[in-house]
């Protein structure tokens, strides 16, 4: 079993958290913040979890992200360029419904799904062509951590809001 | 990079996330659940700390750091295997630690053992089916290390929320 393995089993296990945690969640439990303007409710976290991922595949791939060429913000209500996430910007993104997420989520996993599934094992090793700024480079192994470690932390917060905000012993 | 080494790396992360998390926070607010029925950041910390010495050491065939290492004696338990799968909410409510450095001790002596283990393991072990015939299909050692940090990962994220929903916003950059 080699790390692409991993990171898809991984995935495809955190995408099953995923879809049962929005099953059935309106549009308020999407938006309900239990701690207040400061903390991130369920449908800005799976969105944000969500574009991290398109973000490092696609600079790891140099191709624009599934956001971009589908248009995605103007499906979120968001004009031009997304915002920075400040706890006004965090409270006003309108996630519509867990439709919507899960549409963007699926679109993200396909793409995700052809570019980890056709790596070879030598390409792990691989230095990606485009880093964060500044930061210093990156394996497409430590990318693939680093995408999992981000978005099971999320996943694994959304499952605890749902049962904060809505009912508790619903997995 | 092969699997293990993706899992180990895994590992180190959680770690990293736990010890920004818990570090420095009193026990009050380990203990204190934010809603009836939900867990404190002690019990996740403890609980996805002993599901990993259980799954890593099982797999390793060597005996659990918990009883081992006198683990249990520190959170005032019993040495058996309880690592608090189906414990009822009041169960949950009344569990309590000594500190946050107990629990992040806790972690880094179970981390030793499975970053050990991990280092001895060859990409044939990872298809090793187990012997666990209630599964279907039969789980093989690789799918036992996604589920240890799927487990654990989804955890740690909700320890972080946690430290953010009582600390306030802004708390990972202080």
């Amino acid at each position: 079993m080699e790390a692409n393995e991993f990171f898809l089993t991984a995935l495809s296990r955190s995408e099953g958290t995923l879809k049962r945690a929005l099953d059935g969640l309106s549009p308020e439990d999407l938006r309900a913040q239990p701690a207040g303007t400061g903390s991130n409710p369920i449908g800005w976290l799976t969105m944000h979890l969500t574009r991290v991922q398109d973000g490092w595949l696609s600079r790891a791939q140099g191709m624009d992200s599934e956001w971009d060429d589908a248009g995605w913000g103007a499906k979120f209500g968001i004009q031009g360029e997304a915002p920075q996430w400040s706890p006004e910007n965090v409270h006003t993104f309108d996630p519509k419904n867990a439709e919507t997420l899960m549409a963007y989520w699926t679109a993200v996993k396909a793409r995700t799904d052809r570019y980890a599934g056709s790596l070879k094992a030598a390409d792990l090793d691989d230095e990606l062509p485009v880093g964060r700024p500044g930061a210093p480079p990156m394996t497409i192994a430590q990318v693939l951590a680093l995408i999992l470690g981000d978005n099971v932390q999320h996943i694994g917060q959304i499952a605890y809001l749902r049962g904060l905000v809505k009912e508790q012993g619903w997995y | 990079m092969e699997g293990a080494a993706l899992i180990a790396q895994g590992l180190d992360r959680i770690a990293g996330s736990l010890e920004r998390s818990l570090t420095g926070v009193s026990v009050d607010e380990l203990c204190r659940v934010p809603g009836e029925g939900t867990n404190s950041m002690a019990w996740l910390a403890w609980h996805l700390t002993r599901v990993q010495d259980d799954h890593l050491m099982n797999l390793a065939g060597r005996p659990l750091a918990w009883a081992e290492e006198g683990w249990h004696e520190r959170f005032g338990m019993p040495a058996e295997n309880d690592f608090g799968m189906g414990w009822p909410p009041e169960q949950v409510q009344a569990f309590t630690c000594e500190s946050a450095e107990v629990l992040l001790a806790h972690h880094r002596a179970v981390l030793a053992r499975s970053k050990a283990y991990l280092t001895t393991v060859t990409p044939g072990d990872l298809d090793r089916v187990l012997d666990e015939p209630q599964w279907d299909p039969r789980p093989t050692v690789g799918v036992r290390l996604v589920s240890v940090i799927s487990d654990n990962t989804q955890h740690a994220g909700q320890i972080a929320y946690l430290r953010g929903l009582f600390g306030g916003y802004g708390w990972q950059r202080s």
